[in-house]
């Protein structure tokens, strides 16, 4: 909104939707169509009314009666038709802006915006956004410029001064009154926009933290601010409501006062000689019908103002830069591999987050990463699956440094969970699939059975795996990984989200499907750091301590101050989370 | 859905002044309708009858001047009309969403807290109400003038002429007979393909969101193709839907116009052949569009305005959800040994118990350390001693006397709870440590803080103290937020007026190891000397606590084994 100096939302939200000309014409056609069909059908009926009292022969009116009934008839097939053609123009249109904003991403994986689901859904509608752009944006008022300029042009033919006339009211009301009422309109959204806010915080409070406000005696103090807020928000509506009314009233008035302009300029005219009896009659109707022009423009300006908004939100994500430079395409080696990280620091726009980081994990052997939250484990995880660009060091797998490989190279040899992996809205089958597209059915059933997930190939797993248990949703994340016969297996937080009870059995099952294979778990908590190899603390980007786990709480160190009242990390056995799916919401 | 829920006119009493504004201002407007065609036809006929503006004297210019003038102030009262019922509209929708919301407020509020899905509820009560706006300015009003405007034209139509009456008596009430028809037969096809498009619309979500994973497993390009084609199958299965929904529209559209143009070639030979006078004809020809126009405003708005309603009906049907209730006595708060005597609790709607058949003792001034796995009831146990939930058999007795007697208030004003994900306010540090004690001094705030292991926490903050927190205490972490509800209790624990119950919820789950040894140190003050359960699935928890703390273990769904430690 604030002139910046990038292109305008607008104009970039055209070019992505890259418009589908003849398609969008022939909407356009046709709906300046419909609507001519209703303004000429009333210029026409008053040309034969005119015409019929002046008692010509009935012949004189027949074209006139045939041409009538055919408008009649016009206005709707011609309506119906633009919908059709334009919804579908802008459902092809949609398929494009997917298509392009999907190959963006795909491109440059900005994968660290991914954090917030907000975001995402965000991005997605604001996408989905240009199909508004041609049916309710663009449409609407090309078709207008169309009739009007034609209703135009015939009042001018029948009186010149009436036609001007017509020409001001139309503008005025189809381009000053929905900028007028849109300029009307910033300060009191702006101030519903404060209130709002200021509302949905304590209806947030009073409602999310209901069993803390009961337990504390506090929910009337957070009713008496939510009934403040709303009180507030009520009283700025109310206020505003007369400045929100104004454009209803201006379309009003520069209708009423158009008609009484071409009732005055006409009779004026017909008193002078210069205007026959019937075109007044057709000027007079003409203007009192064409006001129906306009009436959708408001509701169009409206709708290019949200698309703009809309688009540069989603160019705020597409113009991110890729995280990783391009590099050598070269293969990676696959098989067993020593992995061996030197003096590895990175950074994304600050500090660094990791600052001279040195990491081993031979083949087959089981390394944990422990240490903080904010230490730089989840960047280490991010510059392995290469996601993230390194700013130097070296990263070597067997001979090929990672950091001078294409990702695709690397994601080749190198696998694992990702913080939160995603789980498609699919079966377990095409989830599993996805690693390895060839895979058998049998092969999938051996992955899952090592994973220890019971679950049937066709099951559906619902949007997001919500039919699926946090452990569960784990275990198929991990089986994914797995089909792809990694290298290295890197696990990044697998059991962040877990209750305590599941998270014991999850880590347990993870492990004992890696064995023998190079795992690096990444880890907040200190569960199961008996089953690894070597244990490395990591804080503020660099390795603070590390050995075996019996060394590090030997010595006094982060580790042997902290794994006082960490469970024991036998596995509980008491529960599963194994087994059949669970329904979609489970309660308290 | 009906047009007009009667549950809402009985709700929002604004809804009900509202109803009859737009009832005014429709009567009024009808006749500034009426009163400008008949104008207007005037005007026309007579000026083409020869009476000019400027003709010399004689009452036809006059009476043709004003009648022009009489125009104009149709046109400024249409307007002044059009903008006072618009605003009048968007005020009476503001007080009746009030109205809504805070009737769904403090029923949801009411008695003790209850399973919802509270983010539904504040989308609902916020954005959700906000759609009535449409139906409130937009909708009502046209419906109150598709149902004047019609029946006043017709009867001006048919007193000047009518055979064009007929026609439009005739036409009008097959409108909505073609369209309900319509509309039956689109709703029968649109569910159909609804669960198709649900799932073809959400794909490209789906795809975006999991882009990370697919670029892990290489596979973020090869899914492209699949993008297009998804949005094409959704384009083919959406394009089928409204090749049926536009029908509807069609309907109206085509009978609203093509019985205007036969009104007009009817009137035309009838004013051919000299049955009526050219002013009738004119009048006739500019009043029959304006029988149709309210009806087809209707139909344009009746799907965004039915968004309000579905928001209006949630909140029914939210309000219609009986509120929590416990048995609320208003004894006085007991003291000593916590007893469960044989405790059942079954919520409705569940098959298994949530907890069956416990019994149990919570000695005075003693920590008992409950165990187990999830679903054995752990969270049930502290609902109970939080009296947010009734025991469906079996009673809770503290010191002898039934703890069901009590002011359920007074004796939660001697617990310290900590849940297990702490609900912070937007407030101050200050404020959220003060919930349950708003007229505890500073001194006691800061040495409740420093307790719960805060001081490190509030020094690395802005303002101290006084720092607001942000929605849902965003500024904070997970850790540090589980020690502001430390501090919460500490305070509430130190102020409480009888020895105070402390009860505390799997106190470092999901914590990094730094803020989960804050946390025990923490854990291990408040519950020293007092009465205290701790709910954990972690049994290294007894490592921390007084040698005298008892272990009881909860099995789903009873308790198996129970005792004194050491």
């Amino acid at each position: 909104m604030n002139g910046t100096a990038h292109p305008d939302g607008l104009v970039r939200m055209l070019a992505l939707a890259r418009p589908r000309g003849g398609r969008f014409a022939l909407g356009v056609v046709l709906g300046a169509a419909a609507t001519a069909a209703g303004v000429g059908l009333l210029s026409l009926a008053a040309w034969l009314i005119a015409t019929a009292a002046t008692h010509p022969g009935v012949t004189a009116l027949s074209v006139a009666v045939v041409l009538t009934r055919a408008l009649g008839v016009t206005r709707g097939v011609a309506r119906y038709l633009e919908r059709l053609v334009t919804h579908d123009a802008a459902l092809r249109t949609l398929a494009d802006a997917r298509d392009r904003v999907y190959a963006r991403l795909a491109a440059t994986e900005p994968v660290r915006r991914f954090r917030s689901g907000d975001l995402v859904s965000r991005l997605v509608s604001d996408t989905d956004a240009t199909q508004d752009l041609l049916v309710r944006g663009l449409t609407p008022p090309l078709a207008a410029l169309l009739v009007g300029g034609g209703v135009v042009a015939l009042s001018t033919a029948l009186l010149t001064e009436g036609g001007l006339l017509l020409a001001a009211g139309l503008v005025l009301a189809g381009v000053a009154v929905p900028l007028l009422a849109a300029r009307a309109g910033r300060g009191p959204g702006r101030r519903a926009t404060v209130a709002r806010a200021e509302l949905s915080t304590a209806l947030v409070d009073a409602l999310q933290g209901a069993p803390d406000l009961v337990a504390y005696g506090a929910m009337d103090r957070a009713v008496a601010r939510v009934e403040a807020a709303d009180a507030d928000l009520t009283r700025t509506a109310r206020r505003d409501a007369r400045l929100l009314g104004l454009g209803a009233g201006a379309t009003a008035l520069l209708a009423g006062l158009t008609l009484w302009g071409s009732l005055l300029l006409g009779v004026a005219a017909v008193t002078a000689g210069r205007l026959e009896p019937i075109p007044l009659a057709v000027l007079v109707l003409t203007a009192l019908a064409a006001f129906e022009i306009v009436a959708p423009l408001p509701a169009a300006a409206a709708r290019l103002g949200a698309v703009r908004a809309s688009g540069e939100r989603l160019f705020g994500v597409l113009d991110t830069p890729p995280q990783v430079r391009p590099a050598a395409d070269e293969p990676v080696p696959a098989g067993p591999a020593d992995l061996r990280i030197r003096d590895l620091t990175v950074r994304y726009d600050g500090p660094l987050v990791l600052d001279g980081l040195d990491l081993d994990v031979p083949a087959g052997a089981h390394v944990a990463v422990v240490g903080p939250s904010g230490a730089g484990k989840s960047t280490l995880a991010a510059v392995l699956f290469r996601f993230q660009d390194a700013e130097g060091g070296a990263v070597r797998l067997g001979d090929a440094d990672l950091l001078h490989r294409s990702p695709d190279a690397v994601r080749g040899v190198v696998s694992g969970v990702p913080q939160d992996p995603h789980v498609f809205d699919s079966t377990v089958r095409e989830n599993l699939r996805l690693a390895r597209p060839a895979a058998t059915d049998d092969e999938l059933l051996d992955v899952l059975a090592r994973v220890r997930l019971d679950l049937d190939l066709d099951d559906p797993v619902g949007i997001r795996g919500s039919r699926l248990s946090g452990g569960m949703r784990q275990r198929l994340a991990l089986a994914r990984a797995l089909l792809t016969d990694p290298a290295l297996l890197v696990l990044d937080e697998p059991t962040a989200h877990l209750d305590p009870d599941t998270r014991d059995a999850v880590l347990d099952d993870l492990l004992d499907a890696a064995v023998g294979r190079a795992t690096l778990l990444i880890t907040h908590d200190l569960a199961g750091l008996e089953r690894m190899d070597h244990v490395y603390v990591v804080r503020d980007g660099r390795v603070a301590e590390h050995g075996t786990l019996a060394e590090l709480r030997a010595t006094d160190g982060w580790l042997s101050g902290r794994q006082k009242g960490q469970p024991s990390g036998q596995p509980s056995g008491l529960l599963s989370d194994r087994g059949a799916l669970s329904p979609a919401t489970a309660g308290r | 859905m009906k047009p007009l829920d009667p549950r809402l006119l009985r709700t929002a009493s604004a809804v009900r002044t509202h109803l009859l504004v737009a009832t005014g201002c429709g009567a009024a407007l009808t006749g500034l309708i009426l009163l400008q065609a008949w104008l207007v036809s005037r005007v026309v006929a007579r000026a083409t009858g020869g009476a000019g503006l400027e003709s010399t004297v004689g009452s036809a210019s006059a009476d043709l001047a004003l009648a022009i003038a009489a125009v104009a102030a149709v046109a400024v009262a249409r307007a002044g009309l059009a903008h006072g019922a618009e605003a009048a509209a968007l005020r009476s929708a503001a007080t009746a969403k009030s109205q809504l919301r805070m009737r769904l407020v403090r029923h949801v509020t009411a008695g003790v807290p209850r399973d919802r899905d509270a983010g539904e509820l504040v989308t609902l009560a916020t954005r959700g109400l906000d759609a009535l706006d449409d139906y409130f300015a937009r909708y009502l009003p046209q419906l109150v003038l598709a149902v004047m405007v019609p029946v006043a034209v017709l009867a001006v139509i048919a007193g000047a002429d009518w055979v064009s009456a007929v026609v439009v008596a005739v036409t009008i009430p097959l409108i909505p007979l073609f369209m309900a028809l319509v509309g039956m037969h689109t709703q029968a096809r649109t569910n159909r393909q609804w669960a198709l498009l649900n799932r073809l619309g959400g794909h490209f979500l789906d795809v975006v969101e999991g882009l990370p994973t697919l670029a892990l497993f290489r596979r973020a390009k090869a899914e492209a193709a699949l993008v297009r084609e998804v949005t094409d199958q959704h384009r083919e299965a959406t394009m089928g839907t409204l090749k049926v929904a536009f029908l509807s529209a069609f309907v109206l559209e085509v009978l609203a116009t093509l019985a205007v143009a036969l009104v007009a070639v009817e009137i035309g030979f009838r004013l051919l052949y000299g049955q009526v006078d050219l002013e009738t004809a004119l009048f006739v020809l500019i009043l029959a569009p304006e029988a149709y126009l309210p009806l087809r405003e209707v139909g344009a708005r009746f799907h965004a305005s039915m968004e309000g309603i579905a928001a209006a009906q949630q909140v029914f049907t939210a309000l219609d959800d009986r509120a929590g209730v416990i048995a609320a006595g208003t004894g006085a708060v007991p003291s000593g040994d916590l007893r469960l005597h044989d405790v059942t609790v079954r919520y409705p709607g569940r098959d298994r118990a949530a907890l069956d058949d416990l019994d149990l003792t919570l000695p005075a001034g003693r920590t008992t350390l409950v165990t187990g796995p999830s679903g054995a009831g752990k969270s049930t146990l502290l609902g109970l001693l939080l009296r947010f939930v009734d025991p469906t058999a079996g009673r809770i007795t503290v010191g002898g006397d039934d703890l069901a007697a009590a002011d359920p208030d007074g004796w939660r004003r001697g617990v310290a709870w900590v849940p297990q994900d702490p609900h912070l306010f937007d407030d101050t540090v200050a404020g959220n440590i003060r919930l349950g004690e708003p007229d505890a001094p500073m001194a006691a705030v800061r040495r409740a803080a420093s307790l719960a292991e805060l001081d490190d926490v509030v020094a690395g903050l802005p303002a101290g103290f006084a720092t607001r927190l942000g929605e849902r205490g965003a500024r904070l972490s997970a850790g540090q937020r589980q020690r502001v509800a430390l501090a919460r209790a500490f305070l509430r624990a130190e102020r409480s007026p009888v020895s105070p119950l402390v009860l505390l919820d799997e106190p470092t789950a999901h914590l990094d190891p730094d803020n989960a040894a804050a946390v025990r140190r923490a854990v291990g003050r408040l519950v020293e000397g007092r009465t205290a359960v701790i709910v954990t699935h972690d049994p290294a928890w007894a490592d921390e606590l007084p040698g005298d703390a008892q272990l009881a273990r909860l099995e789903a769904p009873a308790l198996v084994a129970g005792g004194l430690r050491r």
